[in-house]
């Protein structure tokens, strides 16, 4: 697929126009230009501002000559208009009949996912891209549930996700649940990585993600009926483990493109998730108990054995949990309560680098950071988490 | 296959150094040490001379059976470092920096910071006419100043500007990855061209600088430092524009686990986040700045100059050494998103599940080296420490 392949969404589909019109709006520090090269100049009508002198790409930046708010400083923006009040309701709330899509679910955590998903009621594709394990996966999925579609796929070719897509659309018809769970987990440090182990990580731990969504998110707008958009990435992605650095780095960059896809989605029938697990049972194999024997093929020589189930959590039960975050549209599905205590430290170092000076000495500046100070999505998240929620059980059917 | 895998299976150099440098990771080491890494760079040395766990080196080992046991039996997680890494690069008068995209902007802000501290100044630049306007800036009593055309995306060119470097001043210091490119694209958005550039830029070049620069740094033994420009957008997706809000949370990630890998050694690493810096505010002379933008409307003559609230890229600058000299891993400046910041910390603590089912023991034991990271303590001791004032720098 070419650069050039990928059109802007018609404008009668762009449903986050709202969300985009309260960032985008004259006098943010977007500049009016990004409306007007997107054909959606009337908004900046309606916010009652001059349209763009005729600008494309190039936008009057803030306090420049032709944004208003020029001559008069940041101070001389419109007000902000308001947000929503409570987090974005679930789009895919009702899984039943619904079609899913889950990347490298011959195995694993995905292969967990997926028997999750096909036990809500969900019709369920598939990814994987050995023969061998999905053979031995199939049989797992019971024989009343609805439809399986395997699709062989690697994430990180892009002409392929829109083949899948199309596989998808003429089986079933409509996709309203990616999950991007392959994922690469390698056990390389940043300072010490072979350029093309970098390289295949971020393709495959952070990029895959936005190929996901170049691909499928025009669909999902087009049908309009709910559907999420779900990574798998990792307690890693919250906090650092250990001197893993390229796993680290791509599963905190990846968790950073869901909550910003929040923040753009926030306004459209798309919800989005990030998943981030902790030990998981993957050396169990599919759920038998015997070692994974597709794991100790790949098992480095003196790398330890292990023998029989590990105790992390079951594959099925962390899918379930998934799928209990999607039908809450949870932004974080956090499985494992025992790494927040060391989250918040990480948190906490964060918020301690603060230098601490007088208010009054970043009075001005702050007036024209006012729409970058805070995002949103984080209070309504809290609130949303407040409310009673159905137990993860409650997805098995 | 067969499960029986107490014999060490045939394998060949790349994947010992994997094992190893796993090995290290499940059975050896806590989330800290670099001493795996120094010994493979021949510096074994330099680990016993930092106190850290070295661990054996890898011819040693490489050839030894692997143990079978339980993840129950571990051995107990070897003793952390008790406080933050001291800061590498303590004294800057004399040492050479390498500031990318250096001709205009923050970057520009860093490099005159740095040579008023008294380092010699390498500025990255690939514009020509910008780097003749910003060549004057710098005080002509100051240490030297080398300019290096470079695309920070070109891994080969990164090889040949370490080379001019060390021919022009013998030894590299500081690295400060600072160019950045502000995408203002929705990732729902975005081509895939723009995506894989701002990836390739904001958040590979780190890699691909390390990957140059760091095999030198440790080498000299002096000392080294590795800075990123991220943003308040890589803490705080306060933008709708989620190309650049990922990308610059990837890079405070790339820098925080940098910061695991080489705690025991002598490089320091640190993020600079800031919020709203005078970028427009061309070279601080109240100028609107020419480059800025190509193609953005001029002001016409005889309007009035746009007034200018966000923070001096110099004083910026300014700031970037200040946490380099103390070693903060986070250099922020702009306390004003301290709220905001709360607010997302809050929301993921508030994602912690209820426990529904009774959690195993056993994986709670399993996971203890990873349910923590003490660089995060270490560094909130760090900054309770007094601290000399920016300015001073």
């Amino acid at each position: 697929m070419s650069e050039q392949d990928r059109s802007p969404l018609p404008p009668d589909l762009d449903r986050f126009a709202l969300e985009r019109r309260r960032f985008l709006a004259e006098g943010s520090v977007y500049g009016a230009g990004i409306l007007a090269s997107l054909g959606l100049s009337r908004y900046v009508v309606a916010q009652n501002a001059a349209p763009p002198a005729g600008a494309p790409a190039a936008s009057p930046r803030p306090g420049a000559p032709g944004a208003p708010g020029a001559n008069g400083g940041p101070g001389g923006r419109p007000p902000l208009p308001p947000e929503p009040k409570v987090s974005q309701a679930a789009p895919l709330h009702d899984l039943k009949g619904k079609v899913a899509y889950i990347t490298a679910s011959s195995d694993g955590i995905g292969l967990g996912i997926a028997r999750a998903a096909s036990n809500a009621g969900m019709k369920v594709c598939i990814g994987y891209r050995n023969d061998e394990r999905l053979k031995a996966a199939l049989p797992l999925f019971k024989k009343k549930n609805a439809g399986l579609l395997p699709i062989k796929h690697d994430v990180t070719d892009r002409d392929a996700w829109a083949k899948t897509l199309e596989q998808i659309k003429s089986q079933f018809g409509k996709l309203h649940l990616v999950v991007n769970n392959a994922g690469s987990k390698t056990g390389k440090r940043v300072s010490d990585c072979p350029a093309s182990d970098w390289d295949n990580a971020v393709a495959v731990n952070f990029t895959a993600t936005y190929n996901s969504v170049a691909v499928c998110l025009p669909h999902m707008l087009e049908h309009g009926e709910g559907s999420q958009i779900v990574v798998t990435s990792s307690m890693s992605g919250l906090l650092p483990g250990g001197p893993l650095g390229v796993y680290t780095a791509t599963k905190i960059a990846v968790v950073g493109l869901i909550e910003a896809l929040r923040v753009e989605l926030e306004g459209t029938t798309v919800g989005t998730s990030a998943f981030v697990p902790g030990g998981v049972n993957t050396d169990n194999w599919v759920g038998t108990g015997e070692e994974n024997p597709f794991r100790a093929a790949n098992r480095p020589a003196n790398a330890p054995v292990r023998r029989g189930p590990s105790p992390g959590m079951d594959p099925l039960e962390a899918g379930e949990r998934v799928m209990n975050g999607v039908i809450h549209n949870d932004l974080f599905i956090v499985t494992h309560p025992e790494y927040m205590p060391g989250t918040q430290q990480r948190f906490d170092a964060m918020l301690a680098s603060e230098p601490e000076e007088d208010p009054a000495s970043y009075e001005a500046r702050a007036k024209g950071e006012t729409r970058v100070l805070h995002a949103g999505i984080y209070p309504r998240e809290i609130v949303h988490r407040q409310k009673p929620r159905k137990s993860y059980r409650s997805v098995k059917v | 296959m067969s499960r029986n895998n107490d014999k060490p299976m045939a394998h060949d150099a790349r994947l010992v150094a994997e094992a190893l440098s796993r090995r290290q990771f499940l059975r050896a080491s806590t989330a800290v040490g670099a001493g795996g890494l120094i010994a493979s760079l021949g510096l074994g040395e330099y680990a016993a001379a930092q106190g850290s766990q070295a661990g054996a080196s890898a011819s040693g080992q490489s050839g030894a059976p692997a143990q079978s046991r339980g993840p129950g039996t571990r051995p107990p997680p070897p003793p952390e470092p008790t406080v933050s890494q001291p800061p590498p690069l303590k004294d800057l008068k004399g040492k050479v920096a390498y500031v990318t995209a250096a001709s205009d902007g923050i970057g520009l802000g860093i490099a005159r910071a740095a040579s008023n501290a008294g380092m010699k100044v390498v500025i990255g630049y690939r514009n020509e006419d910008r780097l003749k306007a910003a060549l004057p800036l710098f005080k002509a009593g100051n240490a030297g100043v080398f300019a290096v055309k470079h695309d920070v995306t070109d891994r080969d060119g990164w090889k040949s500007m370490l080379d001019q470097v060390i021919q022009q001043y013998g030894k590299l210091h500081l690295v400060v990855n600072n160019a950045g490119i502000k995408t203002l694209r929705q990732a729902s958005q975005a081509r895939f061209d723009e995506w894989d550039n701002a990836v390739a830029v904001n958040f590979t070049a780190i890699y691909n600088s390390v990957a140059a620069c760091l095999p030198h740094m440790m080498e000299h033994k002096e000392g080294g430092h590795f800075v990123t420009t991220a943003s308040m957008g890589g803490l705080l997706p306060g933008v709708n524009a989620g190309v650049y809000t990922a990308t610059k949370i990837a890079a405070v990630g790339i820098m925080e686990a940098l910061r695991v890998e080489l705690e025991t050694t002598n490089i320091g690493t640190g993020v600079f986040c800031p919020g709203g810096v005078n970028t427009d505010n061309y070279f601080a002379t109240g100028e609107d700045n020419p480059y800025h933008r190509p193609g953005a409307p001029q002001r016409p003559s005889g309007a009035p100059r746009p007034t200018f609230t966000s923070m001096d890229p110099l004083e910026a600058g300014e700031r970037v050494m200040n946490g380099v000299v103390n070693n903060d891993l986070f250099i922020l400046s702009h306390p004003e998103f301290k709220p905001g910041m709360q607010e997302r910390y809050d929301a993921i603590m508030a994602s912690t599940p209820k426990v529904e089912t009774p959690i195993n023991p056993e994986r709670i034991a399993n996971e203890v080296r990873v349910t923590r990271c003490g660089i995060y303590e270490r560094e909130i001791a760090h900054r309770k420490v007094k601290r000399a004032s920016y300015r001073s720098t």
